[in-house]
């Protein structure tokens, strides 16, 4: 058997432990950097300490009053088993010390199927089916740019009048101030996260020509998701059809849109007699 | 494990969430676009322009007034039809001065889908749609009257009629 102990120098860089004990070595960059071919003769990969004095075909090293087979060189899986270090033991001659990657691989296998399990879970709901093929049969008004998400949960304005329109229930102002300079009106609806169809308003002024009542569009929101409330809405028509400021009655048409079927409601709740101020 | 390898781990596993995370990400913008996109139906490829003619005096055939948006629809269609060869004989009209496009969804009792018409346009008709299963005379079905603006395809209502099998 032959038997092998670590030279002591002071030019190792590197130490690890083995039982607690500090062991100084080379590390793999020094190693390579060492002048004068260095040779490395063995390798320590198992750390059993046994009593290896009947095997005579081993060899072994002594560390810390303990004793390591030391096997021949290229035997150890550098796959399962990282350098540590290098030791001395004789005059340009190393044992290089090895240790397991068992856990590292381990820790790394269960990521990676941890990962690819995941992976594999968004892309199945990625393409399963959404919805069956009638659900969406039509498309939805595009989403008003000024409709505001509704946080937390729908407060009312106190000026606030409630309606319905079949299972839509909604929240609006009743007045509304078109500011003829900017085309805009000031307004609020509210379209409550309780809701069932997502809306889209129509406003319209209403007056009286020979005893007849007669409305005219003046401004149509983008769609107003269930969850969301508009306050702005743009005219489009000309300013100059308003003869002068003061206060007109209005009228709203609500276009309710199921969210899911984009098919719209037959019935198109009307809320009435909204005062819409009209400023220069 | 050893400093390096709790490293090399750490960053494994940063870059798998962040493979994690772009995967998701990806997949919820392609089901939202997915879920927003319309394919808008076909017109139905046997629709004649005109009235149906020799109407069966037993099919009951009628007209259905839809108060839609932009005034009303009109459709024809036959409450008790007749259906030969999984056919149904619904003689489906759109008359000549509504302003949408029309299609009709057919379901069975159990609303389970059972064939649909292509899209309608004003003036014309079909004199069957085609069922994918087999209906027994007296069964009863569920008309399902879809309006399409014609530009955009919006809905501009909708209605439900209920239909018996001769």
């Amino acid at each position: 058997m032959i038997q092998y102990s670590i030279i002591q120098l002071e030019e190792y860089d590197e130490a690890f432990k083995i039982d607690n004990k500090k062991i100084l070595c080379y590390s793999k960059k020094a190693f390579k950097k060492l002048e004068g071919e260095p040779e490395v003769i063995g390798e320590v990969n198992n750390y059993d300490d046994k009593d290896y004095d009947d095997e005579e075909d081993k060899a072994v090293i002594a560390v810390a009053k303990k004793t390591y087979e030391v096997c021949k060189p290229g035997k150890t899986s550098r796959l399962f088993y990282s350098c540590r270090g290098y030791v001395e033991v004789k005059e340009n001659e190393y044992i290089a010390f090895y240790k397991s990657r068992f856990l590292f691989l381990l820790w790394l296998l269960l990521l990676i199927t941890i990962t690819a399990l995941l992976l594999a879970i968004i892309i199945r709901m990625g393409v399963s089916p959404q919805e069956k093929p009638d659900d969406r049969l039509h498309p939805l008004p595009p989403i008003d740019n000024n409709a505001q998400t509704i946080s937390g949960n729908d407060t009312q304005p106190s000026t606030a009048v409630e309606g319905s329109g079949g299972s839509v229930s909604m929240t609006l102002s009743p007045t509304a101030t078109l500011s003829l300079s900017t085309g805009m009106i000031e307004m609020y609806f509210m379209n409550p996260h309780a809701s069932l169809h997502d809306i889209l308003v129509e406003l319209y002024v209403v007056s009286v020509e020979n005893e007849e009542e007669k409305e005219y569009k003046i401004a149509t929101s983008g769609r107003i998701p269930i969850g969301s409330q508009l306050s702005v809405l743009k005219l489009s028509v000309d300013p100059a059809l308003f003869a002068a400021e003061g206060v007109y009655m209005a009228r709203y048409y609500v276009k309710c849109y199921d969210p899911e079927s984009g098919e719209k409601s037959t019935v198109d709740p009307l809320f009435n007699d909204i005062k819409l101020i009209v400023k220069e | 494990m050893d400093k390096s390898e709790k490293k090399i781990l750490i960053i494994v596993a940063v870059v798998f969430l962040v493979l994690i995370a772009v995967a998701a990400v990806a997949v919820a913008i392609w089901r939202t676009s997915k879920g927003s996109s319309f394919e808008p139906p076909a017109f139905d490829t046997s629709a004649i322009v005109g009235t149906p003619q020799n109407i069966d005096e037993h099919s009951a055939y009628g007209e259905l007034k839809l108060p839609i948006s932009n005034g009303r629809c009109t459709v024809s269609m036959a409450a008790l039809p007749t259906c030969t060869e999984n056919q149904l004989n619904l003689l489906l009209a759109s008359a000549s001065d509504n302003s949408v496009y029309v299609r009709v969804i057919i379901y069975n009792a159990d609303e389970v889908k059972l064939g649909s018409s292509g899209l309608l346009c004003p003036g014309e008709y079909v004199s069957s749609v085609a069922l994918t299963d087999t209906v027994e005379s007296g069964s009863t079905l569920r008309v399902k009257i879809l309006t399409y603006e014609p530009d955009t395809y919006y809905s501009l209502g909708s209605t439900g009629a209920t239909i018996t099998v001769r």
